[in-house]
């Protein structure tokens, strides 16, 4: 499944309206964490992040570990200065109401799977 | 100029996590004892005890006290704030207070069953209980990073990223790296670390290095410390010696 498509079947929000989703190459791995210092050691290259934390580190680090894109779970919703990185360094951001549990067992059953 | 050792991050009864041993009269006979010529309290999220253990001090003719207080961020990230007078610690230590939560039980019932929170006392210079802290000084606070170096520098104080060197509640830890655009004045390193040599990992970044014993317990007290080359005991010099100026400084031993 590519962006897009995860973001249409979890009904999340896209906070970074403008940066292509309806890429093919499909995204399968996924990492949950909120401890950035192990999203860096731990998270998969091409895959998504899903977290509460909204820090502007979040930005920096998903690039740094090649992320598609970061899940903000449990109605967390980063500064704006925060989006702004994540639109110019091409990093998508999704806001979700619901707990990362929820939104990583969905991820889990549309096939997604960790490092 | 003396060269003087500092203890800059103690903490009190009044944090739930230390001893019930660390009373003001304790703390300041062990940094005496210890050889510190200047020590910060820094109790998590509080600096409720820190005027008590300063009046200790002063009676025991002990060393100088620095009110402090180690603030949890959002993303749970601790920073040292050390305060120049109590009223400006107690002052940011209101401010963050305000965003805490109250103490609740962790177990259904656990106040009907007698069972309580930790206690965290508020006491006086001679170790008498003269309140406890309702609120879960534990908790994150309401500000995240940048917030709280911000906090800390409105009300004149110097903002330290607590414990480099540990995987937990620390900058790296937490957030992978240090923030480029957070103004810290200087990065801690526990003792544990300093023994290590962990110290020069962090010396890129242009940032004074401290080490304190972040005493939970009396014989931690003194087993990390940094050595300031002052003029005299006191806050203003100590700010001096952090920031490198008039020909004061820092140094780990």
């Amino acid at each position: 499944m590519n962006l897009k498509q995860i973001a249409e079947t979890l009904n999340l929000e896209n906070l970074t309206v403008g940066l292509p989703l309806d890429e093919p190459a499909s995204v399968d791995k996924a990492h949950a964490s909120d401890l950035l210092s192990d999203v860096l050691a731990n998270a998969p290259a091409g895959g998504l992040l899903i977290t509460i934390q909204v820090h502007m580190n979040v930005v920096a680090v998903a690039l740094h570990a090649g992320l598609k894109a970061v899940v903000f779970a449990s109605g967390m919703r980063p500064p704006e200065e925060v989006r702004a990185k994540a639109v110019a360094e091409g990093i998508s951001l999704f806001a979700a109401r619901e707990s990362t549990f929820d939104v990583v067992g969905k991820l889990y059953a549309l096939g997604l799977r960790g490092k | 100029m003396i060269q003087c050792a500092a203890d800059m991050h103690i903490h009190t009864v009044l944090s739930p996590c230390a001893s019930r041993a660390m009373l003001p009269q304790a703390i300041v006979r062990e940094a005496m004892d210890k050889g510190m010529a200047v020590i910060a309290v820094c109790d998590h999220n509080s600096a409720g005890n820190a005027g008590a253990v300063r009046r200790a001090s002063q009676v025991l003719g002990g060393p100088a006290v620095i009110p402090g207080m180690e603030i949890t961020t959002r993303e749970e990230v601790h920073v040292l704030g050390l305060f120049p007078t109590e009223a400006a610690a107690l002052a940011a230590s209101d401010e963050v207070r305000d965003g805490l939560p109250l103490w609740r039980p962790l177990l259904p019932n656990a106040s009907a069953a007698g069972k309580r929170g930790p206690e965290q006392a508020l006491v006086d210079a001679d170790g008498h209980i003269t309140g406890t802290e309702p609120k879960m000084l534990a908790s994150a606070s309401a500000f995240n990073l940048g917030e709280t170096v911000s906090l800390i520098h409105r009300y004149g104080g110097l903002a330290v990223a607590a414990h480099m060197d540990r995987r937990s509640f620390s900058v790296p830890g937490q957030l992978g790296f240090l923030p480029p655009d957070v103004p810290f004045d200087g990065l801690e390193v526990s003792a544990a670390g300093a023994a290590h040599g962990r110290s020069a990992e962090f010396a890129c970044h242009g940032l004074p290095i401290l080490c304190s014993s972040d005493g939970h317990f009396l014989t931690d007290i003194g087993s990390g410390f940094t050595v300031l080359e002052v003029e005299q005991a006191v806050f203003c010099e100590l700010a001096l010696a952090i920031h490198g100026s008039n020909g004061r400084r820092c140094f780990l031993a």
